[in-house]
């Protein structure tokens, strides 16, 4: 793809050197990436910095980061039991506020074990709007008169949720050059009218999403935006075919525009907003930055401060099977299939008010930015500026506990791949040709590649 | 570019190349003690005096017998999985009865198979991995709190009381502390002349969802649901080449570990810690029965099985966690054994009620004392255990 760019720009004879410069900077780029292997294999366990936690069981997205002061911990402690309450109706002796619609009535409920949640309505939702003729700078998405940009299927007792949804599996086969069949499934998300003041518009835009791993958040929330933004090549110009771009989201307590980070679509600016949000989209749990209309909330600020606390200060878990030469050898094959391009190694983590995520070498496999991922993954549902086939690029940090912390999850933002293989396998758009080369590779290659994924 | 430019990078890039090779190849060995390693960079996070439990483990990732895996697996789980689902099935038919034929008698029968019933199911508190999360038996079954609100309306409503409509409800209006609920009244207090003819309904359904519930958990572990295979299998084969979620053997046994901790770990900060600071009942988990204590002690039961590989009546098992540490170290066994021990005695210590214990000036001490049984069983885990696995 890169040489057929160049013939277009290069005259003939700059051809050549043009090559031998790129042959160049590539062997660069691999001398750099194995001499960082090199500096950093003792500690590439160290996924997370000085926040890595030494434990590959289920609950190893669920392990406080080491080296928190005794004051932090107990208030991660404190969030740990916020994370996992369950709310109930008002009145009530403990947790009352839930609703009147909502998704789940826990954080846990949805981030089971704090990863992600099944591909199933309960543990997952559908975000809805909209199509959008410009972008409203402080939306994001068109809201459906009604109900919003994500449909609440519950309701806390004589209280109509806004739309029944049903999720329909579609399967379809192929194979690899080499004649190996594959299957990929991917999901059909039908709305249907339950409330008679919430008609579902025929053009309402859906999108299926599975709750995301909370962990390693705090690190990626510490990156600085110098640093993200470095990653940007918006218009391809080093004509890679890969343009990551960042988004530019509305912060509802700044007040202002600034980057986007979280969220499947990098919509969200902040753990803080994140947390607040959650609490009052997917639980119906009103709070200090989504207050009730007359200003009270059916949580504090002290609650919704101690749960994002808890969630920026869970450690992300180390790296296994480091000494194995199918691990290593799967990691040299995701180099050089231009995965770690979008997927990046490693970052570096800035000023954070809390000690121990500030100025962290980490390894979360991912830019920050949104990538056109193709049709095959798009959901075409806009979000602030990441168009309808754009998604963030997820961190790839902990993805080979992705079933040990829940059994039969998928992976991908809806979970349809019910393995990484099938995920390396949706990969589309600018990320095509590493797809490509995933599929022309013998057999072992592709499992080394895997073995290296499920050794993160 | 200059042809000289271009020299340059590629004498860079094969010197570069060179140097990453050759270091390279000492990735394997330095990899060997990554626990020392990381443990450094966490105590260097500067953070002040490091609060007990932000103490990191140190695995030794050195434990090689799939077997105790396998045998834990076939000796505890599946048997305290089948035992559970015995005891709901009893329930499901003592809360017919009742429904059926209201009496002192079959309420005190029914209550006598709640507490059975929640026994069994506490004591597999630790090791709550698996399918009970993704396919959500754990939600169904043991939602705390319930949604008394909308528990009370369900009641004052027409909607249908089956088992097909408890199905269909949220987590919160349904499981084991819905039952507990309705048939012991808030506060342990509940007469028979109380019980309305919906709620004898509501009980009889919730009885037969949750008989359901623990068949359906039973055989995500036995023979797999949905065509995935039995969990049993995912964990008994742990370091097998095929197998993505224990992909290596210490994997399997660091689960089992993990469990322990966590498990003791939950009942002392957040099961006895958490009401002791309160002095209140509010958060006593099961506060409607008065059964709170009875949880508390089957917990730490449960984890001394997965400890020893074997229910507490079978005799000792060598294939066993406990049969490893004797191998190895066998001071440290009978460390661990004494302190389950103490820890038992300790909790059966504390005067019945917890409900109103906790609140007792008289009874802190007894309170203290588990807590502190407890967390010590588990600082010898985390400290002396886990360096053998």
């Amino acid at each position: 793809m890169a040489n057929s760019v160049i013939s277009l720009e290069f005259p003939r004879w700059g051809r050549s050197i043009a090559l031998l410069a790129i042959a160049a900077l590539l062997g660069i780029a691999l001398s750099i990436l194995l001499h960082h292997s090199w500096k950093d294999s003792p500690s590439g366990l160290l996924a997370g910095g000085a926040t890595t936690v030494h434990n590959r069981s289920s609950r190893a997205f669920s392990q406080p980061s080491p080296g928190l002061s005794a004051e932090e911990f107990d208030r991660h402690g404190e969030g740990d039991a916020n994370f996992d309450a369950v709310f109930v109706t008002a009145p009530a002796l403990v947790n009352p506020g839930l609703g009147p619609l909502f998704n789940n009535a826990s954080c846990t409920g949805c981030h089971i074990k704090d990863g992600r949640g099944m591909p199933q309505m309960g543990q997952s939702l559908v975000r809805v709007s909209l199509p959008q003729p410009t972008i409203d700078p402080h939306i994001g998405a068109v809201p459906v008169p009604g109900i919003g940009v994500q449909v609440r299927d519950q309701a806390i007792y004589g209280h109509v949720p806004d739309a029944k949804v049903t999720v329909e599996w579609q399967e379809r086969s192929g194979q690899y050059p080499d004649g190996t069949p594959y299957k990929l499934r991917s999901p059909q998300v039908l709305l249907g009218q339950l409330d008679p003041k919430k008609p579902i518009p025929a053009n309402t835009l859906t999108s299926l999403r599975v709750p995301p791993p909370v962990f390693g958040t705090g690190l990626l929330e510490a990156i600085p935006d110098k640093a993200i933004l470095a990653l940007a090549d918006p218009d391809d110009k080093n004509k890679d075919g890969i343009s990551g771009q960042p988004n530019f989201v509305w912060d509802p307590q700044q007040k202002t525009t600034v980057l986007g980070r979280f969220g499947l679509k990098a919509n969200t600016s902040s753990l803080h907003v994140q947390t607040a949000a959650a609490y009052v989209n997917d639980m119906g749990v009103t709070n200090p930055i989504f207050p009730e209309a007359n200003g009270s909330s059916d949580i504090d600020a002290q609650v919704l401060d101690t749960t994002t606390f808890y969630v920026q200060t869970l450690g992300v878990p180390e790296r296994t099977m480091l000494d194995d030469p199918q691990v290593q050898r799967g990691e040299k094959l995701f180099t050089q299939a231009n995965c770690a391009t979008c997927h990046t190694p490693m970052l570096k983590t800035g000023k954070s008010d809390i000690k121990v995520l500030a100025n962290q070498t980490i390894h979360p496999y991912t830019d920050m930015l949104l990538h056109d991922m193709g049709l095959g993954l798009a959901d075409g549902r806009p979000d602030f500026e990441a168009t309808g086939s754009e998604w963030r690029t997820a961190p790839l940090w902990g993805v080979g506990l992705t079933q040990t912390v829940l059994p039969y999850s998928g992976y991908l933002h809806d979970g349809r791949a019910r393995t990484l293989e099938e995920a390396i396998l949706w990969h589309g758009g600018e990320a095509e040709a590493s797809k490509t080369e995933f599929m022309t590779m013998k057999n072992d290659d592709r499992s080394a590649l895997l073995k290296f994924l499920n050794s993160l | 570019m200059s042809q000289k430019t271009i020299q340059l990078l590629l004498a860079v890039t094969l010197a570069g190349n060179l140097v990453a090779c050759n270091s390279s190849s000492s990735t394997p060995e330095a990899s060997d003690s990554p626990p020392a390693e990381a443990t450094v960079t966490s105590e260097g996070g500067e953070g002040g005096e490091a609060g007990e439990a932000t103490a990191d483990l140190n695995w030794g990732n050195q434990f090689e017998d799939r077997q105790v895996i396998a045998s834990f697996a076939d000796n505890v789980v599946l048997p305290k999985y089948a035992r559970f689902s015995t005891d709901t099935a009893k329930l499901s038919d003592a809360l017919d009865a009742f429904a059926g034929n209201p009496s002192e008698e079959t309420l005190a029968a029914a209550r006598e198979a709640w507490i059975e019933t929640r026994s069994s199911w506490e004591m597999t508190e630790s090791f709550a991995f698996g399918p009970a999360g993704s396919l959500g038996y754990d939600g169904a079954m043991d939602t705390w709190p319930i949604n008394e609100t909308d528990i009370q309306k369900i009641i004052e409503s027409e909607d249908p009381l089956t088992a097909e409509a408890v199905a269909g409800m949220q987590d919160s209006q349904k499981g084991m502390h819905a039952i507990e609920y309705l048939l012991f009244g808030v506060a342990n207090n509940k007469s028979l002349d109380e019980f309305s003819d919906r709620q004898r309904q509501y009980l009889s359904a919730l009885g037969q969802d949750l008989e359901k519930v623990s068949e359906a958990l039973l055989a995500s572990w036995q023979k797999g649901i949905d065509g995935q295979p039995a969990y049993r299998e995912v964990l008994a084969k742990a370091g097998e080449a095929d197998n993505s979620i224990y992909p290596t053997v210490p994997a399997g046994a660091q689960e089992m570990v993990t469990g322990l901790v966590e498990c003791l770990n939950e009942v002392a900060v957040e099961k006895l810690g958490v009401p002791m600071e309160e002095k209140a009942s509010t958060n006593l988990e099961s506060r409607f029965s008065f059964n709170t204590l009875n949880d508390l002690k089957n917990n730490v039961a449960g984890a001394q099985n997965l400890y020893q590989g074997k229910l507490a009546d079978a005799s000792n098992v060598d294939v066993s966690l406990s049969g490893y540490v004797t191998k190895v170290d066998p001071s440290l066994n009978a460390e661990i054994e004494t302190q389950f021990q103490e820890a038992l005695a300790a909790i059966n210590n504390i005067p019945a009620p917890l409900e109103k214990s906790v609140s007792d000036p008289a009874a802190e001490p007894q309170l203290e004392a588990a807590k502190e049984a407890i967390e010590t069983l588990q600082q010898t885990i985390e400290q002396k255990l886990v360096p053998l696995i």
